[in-house]
Order: structure tokens, then C-alpha cells, then sequence
């Protein structure tokens, strides 16, 4: 019982401060047939990413921790102008505050890494769906 | 089987399932010579105690005081602890199914309850994959309410979920019994009402389950 997500119509942004995170995430998502995948290195240049896009993603796949701006800062700067875009933590953290703090500031999904494509693209319909 | 220690009740913000259900369950269970607590996490703690039917049941949130860390901390006295939830997810909701030994979700057959119920297990999932929960992860059940009126319906929704993998308790609740704050209304269950019966086998479906042996409970 998960949505029908038209992935071949989806824009992703994916940030990430690690290259082999940023690749990896790049493949799964074309392997899912999403034709629209940017990426970012840091929050600063992902935010930038994200207020020149036109026309704007569907989606954000962010990291939390990152030199300079971390995830959870990125999020609020983009929560502020779109609050119902989803957005999607990929973490190291799989501690139980990290995820209350995620989930309750209105983070849709939290993804701990590693992750398989399944686990990515269930994430990603859950919350597209949401 | 040991009863859940903490469960955690989430219900849509709308619907017949809002109220009455947690403070049925609490209520079989104190006929039962149980010793349940309930929880409210919308509850304002300035306002005074209420006088009715579940007023010896509940416990009042203290703001300084997390919705997890109370329940735990009531837990080591009384069983279960039933937290009430409603609505989208806040902080409070979410400490509270973290702290829980069992997620019940409540849902009436439509679009909007499923989709709640839907985000209720993904952020179980999502917490159960946290390293403080993954040896004793959430155990997480739906339940659905259902009228005369929308039979099929619910048979249909039930089918989806199950062959979705989502446990689904084999009761449907047709009947809630509503405990207000009017004290002149009884402190128990009808006796042999329709109401009784369904929550007795919601019940007897959740003492099935094995949650092991939980820490820290009462002595009886």
C-alpha cells in the first residue's frame, strides 16, 4: 500500500559533503528513473541551488552534519519559504534524539546510511506521498 | 504474556476514535484489577484534575518533565501507561512512541485515516532503527473502526494493509463508550455492553503479544 510516485517526473536535489555519498545517491536515483537530479556539496551551495532552481524541486535529500551549514539549518531556511516541500535527512545519526529532533521539527523522512535503493525509494514515495 | 508497559495510543485528529478509546482501554484494565495510567499529551497542565469516570486514572504532564520520562517513570508503578495522542506527529507524540513498548493506531475507514496511520508506522520504523531501540524495538498494531454503514469499506482497507504487511488487529471497533469529565457518569464499562466487547477483544489481541520481559515492572 505505497503511492504511486511518477519518478520519471521528479526533481531532486541532492547535498551532501561527501562525494562518495553524493555519487552513490546520484546512481540510485536514475536507477529509479528520475531524469531531474542536481547536487550540492554544502548547505551554503545547496540553498543556493535551490532559490535559482526554476522550476523548483520536487524534493530535497540532504545530509545532516556538514562544514558549515548542517542539514537541520538548511531545513529551516527552505521549511520558511516552502513549508510542505519534502524533505528528506540522510544521516549517520541513529540516535533517538536525532530523530525526535528531525521528525518534530517537520523533517518528512529520516534515512540512516548506509542505505540500499529499496530503502531509498520506499523513503522517497513515503514521502512524496505525505 | 506480560501486558505492554507503555502504549501508545495515536488516533487521527478527527473522527470517533479522538476520544474514548484510550480511556476505554484504561478503564477494562482497571476492571481487571490492572493498575493503568493515562496520559494525555494535549493536556494542559494548568487546568484542574478532572472529576470523572477517568480521573483516578490520570496523571497530569509536568511541563519540566518529558512525555517519555514521565511515562517511564509512572511505569514503574502502574501498568499500562497509556499515553493519548492525536493528530500529526509533534515532540510530544514522538517521545512518547519512542518511549512505548506498543503503538496502537486507530483508524476509521477513509483516505485521510490510512494516510495518518501510514506516517504513524513510518516513524515507528524510523525510531525502531535507532540504536536505543533497535534491540527492543516498537511494536506497532493497527485497529480499525468501523460502522454498519461502511462494512465494505473497512473489509477492503483491512485487505489492503494485510497484504501491504501491516499488522492489522482482527477486531473492529463498532462501538467506543465516551468518558467526559461528568462526574454522575459511571467509572466503569457498561457491563456485557456492546462497547465492553469490543474493547475486551482489543485487549485480549494485545495481551497476545509477547513483549518479553519488560524493565522495571510493578509488582502486582
Amino acid at each position: 500500500m505505497t503511492a504511486d510516485i511518477d519518478f520519471p517526473r521528479l526533481s531532486v536535489l541532492v547535498i551532501d559533503d561527501d562525494p562518495s555519498v553524493r555519487s552513490v545517491t546520484s546512481t540510485m536515483l536514475r536507477r529509479m528513473t528520475i531524469p531531474n537530479i542536481a547536487v550540492a556539496e554544502s548547505g551554503d551551495r545547496g540553498l543556493e541551488l535551490f532559490r535559482s532552481a526554476a522550476p523548483p524541486f520536487d524534493l530535497i535529500i540532504c545530509d545532516w552534519d556538514m562544514p558549515g551549514m548542517n542539514g537541520m539549518e538548511l531545513y529551516e531556511q527552505v521549511r520558511a519559504d516552502h513549508p510542505k516541500l519534502p524533505f528528506l535527512m540522510l544521516t549517520g545519526r541513529n540516535d533517538l534524539d536525532s530523530v525526535i529532533t528531525a521528525r518534530s521539527s517537520g523533517v518528512a523522512g529520516y534515512l540512516v546510511k548506509p542505505f540500499s535503493s529499496e530503502q531509498l525509494k520506499e523513503k522517497i514515495s513515503f514521502v512524496m506521498a505525505m | 504474556m506480560p501486558l505492554p508497559g507503555i502504549i501508545t495510543l495515536a488516533t487521527p485528529n478527527e473522527g470517533r476514535a479522538r476520544s474514548g478509546l484510550a480511556g476505554s482501554l484504561a478503564l477494562h484494565w482497571r476492571q481487571h484489577q490492572e493498575t493503568p495510567a493515562l496520559i494525555d499529551v494535549d493536556d494542559d497542565p494548568t487546568t484542574p484534575q478532572s472529576t470523572g469516570p477517568l480521573a483516578s486514572l490520570m496523571v497530569k504532564a509536568d511541563p519540566a518533565e518529558s512525555i517519555g520520562a514521565l511515562a517511564r517513570r509512572v511505569g514503574k508503578r502502574r501498568r499500562p501507561v497509556i499515553i493519548d495522542t492525536r493528530g500529526e506527529p509533534n515532540r510530544a507524540t514522538i517521545e512518547a512512541l519512542a518511549a512505548s513498548d506498543l503503538a496502537l493506531v486507530a483508524l476509521e475507514p477513509t483516505a485521510s485515516n490510512v494516510k495518518f496511520a501510514l506516517q504513524t508506522w513510518h516513524l515507528v520504523r524510523e525510531i525502531n532503527a535507532t540504536r536505543e531501540r533497535a534491540i527492543r524495538p516498537i511494536a506497532i498494531r493497527f485497529v480499525l473502526l468501523s460502522t454498519p454503514a461502511a462494512l465494505a469499506i473497512t473489509y477492503q482497507i483491512r485487505q489492503e494493509l494485510k497484504a501491504a504487511g501491516f499488522k492489522v488487529l482482527d477486531t473492529e471497533i463498532a462501538h467506543l463508550s465516551q468518558h467526559g469529565g461528568d462526574s454522575a457518569r459511571p467509572t466503569s464499562l457498561p457491563r456485557g455492553s456492546s462497547a465492553q466487547s469490543d474493547i475486551a477483544n482489543v485487549v485480549q489481541e494485545l495481551e497476545k503479544l509477547d513483549f518479553g520481559d519488560l524493565p522495571g515492572a510493578p509488582a502486582k
